[in-house]
């Protein structure tokens, strides 16, 4: 939170000062242990405005992370706890626009900002990098794909046309270990090539035009389909070498 | 038709369907995928509102998996228990504590003060979870469960704990003359392997050139590597959720094995297996499995509290203990090896000894020990070979399953002292390789002879072909080593290349028994023909259940497959599968399975054409008997099959020995042959030389896939290692951090914007994948051996390590012998070379 704001309308509940401040250990943990042995469990009522919508948190620890507060308490668990300091970028939401780790932003701290979520980006229905990442970087854990697809809308809100070491940069906080970085870079290479054309030119800097590390994508399945997988096979008997291409194609 | 047949390296027993066995029972089972839709069994937990409800039939690489990762839809443990909508918080958290001592006695702890925080629900520390000694600094000494992470981690800090604390062993070279820790003594295992004539020796001790020196002008080139504890971190904390049901606990949590990690739940528990319910939970990162004793913790306080328990451990976040000690600052693995060769390249002898730090549990170690050993070689040839090796039980953490394991570890020394014999005899490091190439027929350290190397040269000249990238880099800076903030120069810059070739193991002559068992079904519905098959199998996100599908598919021309899992984990036995075997063995018994299922319904087309069902088989849209000659289309014949909602059920099971007689069914390698796979990868790596920064550029896979069954998943296996490689192989500036664990801001793992780029070249499908399509079938018989045999992902972890080091090696024109091998640790601060023990 930054100097000058005004402190969210939170409702302290309990006691937020220790007897004896001054005595305090500022190892993380001791705090904590000081804190509860002595003092009651102070909580606050807010409000978070999420995806476009007002979302009432009551109870909330006044120490707790804006994503402890919108995957426990909200449900809403796109964004996922990796490492819960700042490293993996598992947990990246958009704060006012801005790729922010979850983890490390007091929910408190994020009332009155509007914090969007990957919910919104693929519910119902995936946009053009959730369904760009599913085609190029669908056989890792997945774990760190819904934060990098909102540091991938990020990074094209503000370059429309990416060049391959930009994403990289882009995508250096983000640890994943099941996919090679050619994967994301093909990915946002479709997305570039659905979107319309940009006013201007790219953006001057060091960025040069993409790397081709592959052959075009293929375009991508469209959303609908790929929800309805393997249910609806019909009663066609296509051969059995070409039926399981066509269902296994990533 | 029962008799084994033998081919040139194995024994094949291959049993046709037993119908003596009585009938096929079907067995409950669910979907694979069961959280992903919010479905039955499942009251409160897992529905977000989001979830397509009713979805399954899942896997890796497929669509629908991908693309509900990318939404975040899809239902990690950690995602399980959480509010519908905005409400309160569904489940109990808990928090472990960890020791800080490494060896300990844990007299008492004083639980009172925990257990008096309002919203703490159960404290269960020291003796209440049978702990009284303290093996290694980090072991976990209590947990709570709290009604919020913040109240379990009050609660654990206000516990009192008494420790006597005891002067630790940490340091492996010091455990053979140490005071013994354990009543068993500080040697856990040792090994000896020798092949060829005893040369000239001047004495045990082995390490010094000296004997060598005096055999008439043999190049000797003596080194001493270390390795790290393997930092493999995975992409998430692990998250337990125990769920108490009334006459269960059910346990989500990440397993390749649910059926032995349920035996071990009950046995930790003292309650009967029935009890225990294990739902394998989606991987997160490249962990294999959750802590054995966060399970245990989950369901000890589920049961207790009688509240649902999300457990995590790892991480700062949620309720994670933050970092505790992980060990590596110390050397888990510590080589010595020794190359003899003649002044014109020809390996002559090689010396091993290694010693590896097995911590507080060493059993586990063993293996990485014996495969060490049998492949200490390396693919080359060398006559006379000298391994031993030593695991040494410490107050260390207990040695995690090392990345690539044994194999991992001896291409990296093999490699890199072939780089150094390359340079003291004059020649190139690829002429130093081809010269002395394994051929088919040479002995393994332990006296095997391998049955095929002949893929071997085709690796090296596939790799030799494919392009490298440009030299210099850039003019993007994010090219250069250094990437942003601390950029190499250009006219320092130097570009290392290496190769290494890797082998794995398929059958070690230890293995007591692998088995995989699975069922097939298949059955109609308003839609068409539809199977489902049953498997053990837990797809990891590299489309294991994809593969199985495709098996499917493939045997009974069926296009919709969907994969469950049994119930209850019994129906179908497996014991656990070593790394790199599950894919083979589980392939296998479903494919067994399949052609069971097929030969039941293809009963009343073998009677018209007068063969038996065994000699029929599906290709394409037909079904044709064995040659050919005769043929159906495969629709008419399954119209009649499964009119009336019939149902055809097959078992099938698959089992590796490592040795002993050949029975129907078994997979066991002739006495004294080696079945190995082979992988070569080529590595390059930029350098800048003042600055020391290190830059990974490329990294070229060129594999031996025997079959590959779903090529997406082969590539994506490679990608894996070698990225996982890049992890073990390169590390970053805070050296002291790495020593760390449960954090990952500790493991100090190369950025996107540092790791190479993969080239995976299509992969050889070596010729012993041909046999299922040759002689044997048209005997009725079909080689165990074909599909998913060949471990890949384990193979490129193994050959991307050594590969990755070698360049860097060529690239900083110093010859490092400890891994990780830390950039700015270059200038000569790094301990020198240790002299063996």
């Amino acid at each position: 939170m930054t100097a000058g704001e005004p402190w969210p309308a939170a409702d302290v509940a309990g006691e937020a000062e220790t007897e004896d401040t001054a005595a305090l250990d500022f190892a993380p943990t001791d705090f904590v242990a000081a804190d509860f042995a002595a003092v009651d469990f102070a909580t606050v009522d807010f409000e978070l405005a999420v995806n476009g919508t007002a979302q009432p948190v009551a109870g909330a620890w006044i120490g707790e992370s804006l994503l402890f507060a919108l995957r426990e308490r909200l449900g809403l668990v796109a964004a996922k706890d990796g490492c819960g300091e700042g490293e993996c970028g598992a947990c990246t939401v958009l704060m006012d626009g801005q790729p922010t780790a979850a983890c490390l932003v007091p929910a408190v701290a994020a009332v009155g900002r509007d914090v969007r979520t990957p919910e919104i980006y693929a519910v119902p229905r995936p946009d053009a990098v959730a369904a760009a990442l599913a085609v190029h970087a669908g056989t890792g854990c997945g774990y760190c794909l819904p934060g990098v697809g909102m540091e991938l809308r990020a990074l094209l809100a503000r370059n429309p046309k990416p060049s391959a070491p930009a994403v990289r940069e882009a995508l250096s906080g983000h640890r994943c270990r099941c996919l090679p970085a050619e994967c994301f870079v093909d990915a946002i290479g479709e997305v570039v090539a659905q979107l319309p054309e940009p006013r201007k030119p790219e953006q001057p800097g060091p960025q040069l035009p993409a790397q081709k590390t592959r052959p075009a994508p293929a375009p991508p399945a469209p959303p609908a389909a790929a929800q309805r997988l393997d249910e609806s096979g019909s009663w066609s008997w296509q051969t059995a070498a070409g039926a399981s291409e066509a269902a296994d194609r990533p | 038709m029962m008799t084994p047949t033998s081919l040139p390296g194995f024994l094949i027993g291959e049993q046709l369907p037993d119908r003596q066995g009585g009938q096929p029972r079907p067995i409950a089972s669910e979907p694979a995928e069961a959280g992903f839709g919010a479905g039955s069994g499942d009251p409160g937990y897992g529905d977000s509102g989001f979830f397509p409800v009713g979805r399954s039939s899942a896997d890796g690489v497929g669509r629908a998996v991908p693309a509900a990762k990318a939404a975040g839809r899809y239902p990690f443990a950690a995602d399980l228990g959480v509010p519908a909508g905005p409400g309160a918080l569904a489940v109990l958290y808990a928090a472990v504590a960890r020791s800080p001592h490494a060896r300990a006695t844990l007299a008492d702890c004083d639980t009172e003060a925990a257990r008096a925080i309002p919203g703490v629900h159960a404290v269960l520390a020291g003796a209440d979870l049978g702990i009284t000694d303290i093996d290694y600094a980090g072991q976990c000494v209590a947990v709570a469960a709290a009604e919020h992470p913040a109240l379990a981690r009050a609660a654990l800090d206000a516990i009192v704990f008494d420790y006597r604390v005891e002067e630790p062993l940490t340091n492996p070279r010091q455990a053979f003359h140490a005071q013994a820790i354990h009543p068993d003594g500080n040697v856990a295992a040792h090994r000896r392997f020798t092949v060829g004539e005893e040369t000239r020796r001047a004495g045990k001790g082995g390490e010094n050139s000296g004997d060598a020196a005096d055999n008439d002008s043999a190049v000797t080139v003596a080194y001493g590597y270390e390795f790290a504890r393997p930092a493999d971190w995975p992409g998430a904390p692990a998250t337990v959720l125990a769920v108490p049901q009334p006459d269960s606990v059910e346990i989500h949590t990440v397993t390749t094995d649910p059926g032995r990690d349920r035996r071990a739940v009950a046995a930790a528990l003292g309650r009967p297996e029935s009890e225990i319910r294990i739902i394998p939970a989606p991987f997160a990162g490249t962990a294999q499995s959750d802590d054995a004793d966060l399970r245990v913790a989950a369901a000890l306080l589920a049961a207790r509290t009688g509240r649902a328990v999300k457990a995590a451990d790892g991480g700062a976040g949620l309720t994670g203990a933050g970092h505790w000690p992980a060990g590596a600052d110390v050397p888990a693995a510590l080589v010595h090896a020794t190359h003899v060769a003649d002044p014109d390249g020809t390996l002559r002898e090689l010396r091993v000894e290694l010693v590896v730090d097995g911590g507080a549990e060493p059993a586990a170690a063993e293996a990485l020990l014996d495969e060490y050993c049998r492949l200490a070689t390396g693919p080359y040839r060398i006559p006379r070979v000298e391994v031993q090796g030593w695991v040494v039980r410490t107050n260390n953490p207990p040695l995690a399953p090392w990345p690539g394991g044994g194999s991992a570890l001896s291409a990296a020394v093999a490699e890199a002292q072939l780089d150094a014999l390359a340079a003291a005899t004059g020649l190139t490091g690829l002429e130093i390789r081809v010269k002395n190439l394994m051929r088919t027929g040479d002995k393994l350290p332990d006296g095997r002879a391998v049955v095929s190397a002949a893929s071997l040269p085709d690796l090296l000249t596939v790799l030799l072909d494919a392009p490298v990238p440009a030299f210099p880099p850039g003019p993007d800076v994010r090219d250069f080593p250094g990437t942003v903030g601390r950029t190499g120069e250009l006219t320092r810059l130097r570009r290392g290349v290496g190769v290494a070739l890797a082998m794995a193991d398929l059958v070690p002559p230890g293995l007591t028994e692998e088995l995989a068992t699975a069922q097939v079904a298949l059955t109609s519905d308003v839609h068409g023909p539809l199977a489902h098959v049953s498997t053990a199998m837990v797809d990891t996100g590299a489309g294991q259940h994809a593969m199985l599908r495709r098996i499917v598919r493939e045997v009974l021309g069926v296009r919709r497959v969907l994969v469950r899992r049994p119930t209850d984990p019994a129906d179908l036995p497996a014991t656990p599968l070593a790394s790199g075997r599950a894919a083979w063995l589980h392939g296998m018994a479903v494919q067994r399975a399949a052609r069971a299922a097929r030969s039941q319904a293809l009963t009343i087309v073998a009677r018209e054409f007068a063969v038996s069902p065994e000699l029929l088989e599906v290709r394409g849209d037909q079904v044709v008997s064995y040659d050919g000659v005769l043929s159906r289309p495969l629709d008419q014949v399954y119209k009649r099959a499964l009119r009336g909602a019939a149902v055809y059920l097959g078992d099938g099971e698959f089992r590796v020995r490592g040795s002993g007689p050949a029975e129907p069914g078994v997979f066991v390698p002739e006495a004294g042959q080696a079945h190995l796979a082979f992988a070569a990868h080529r590595a390059i790596v930029d350098a800048d030389t003042e600055l020391k920064l290190l830059r990974p550029v490329r990294v070229t896979a060129a594999h031996d896939a025997g079959r590959a069954i779903v090529p997406g998943r082969v590539t994506a296996a490679i990608a894996a290692g070698v990225i996982c490689a890049t992890g073990s192989v390169f590390a970053d500036e805070a050296a002291e951090s790495r020593g760390r664990a449960g954090a990952l801001a500790a493991a100090q793992a190369p950025t996107t914007l540092d790791l190479p780029e993969v080239d995976v070249l299509t992969p050889l499908e070596s010729s012993i994948g041909d046999l299922e399509t040759t002689a044997l079938r048209r005997r009725g018989f079909s080689a165990p051996l074909p599909l998913g045999y060949q471990p890949v992902g384990r193979l490129a972890l193994a050959a991307a390590t050594a590969a990755l080091a070698c360049a860097t090696r060529d690239a900083l024109g110093d010859h490092r012998t400890v891994m990780p091998i830390r950039p700015w640790h270059t200038g000569g601060e790094e301990p020198p070379a240790a002299p063996g023990t």
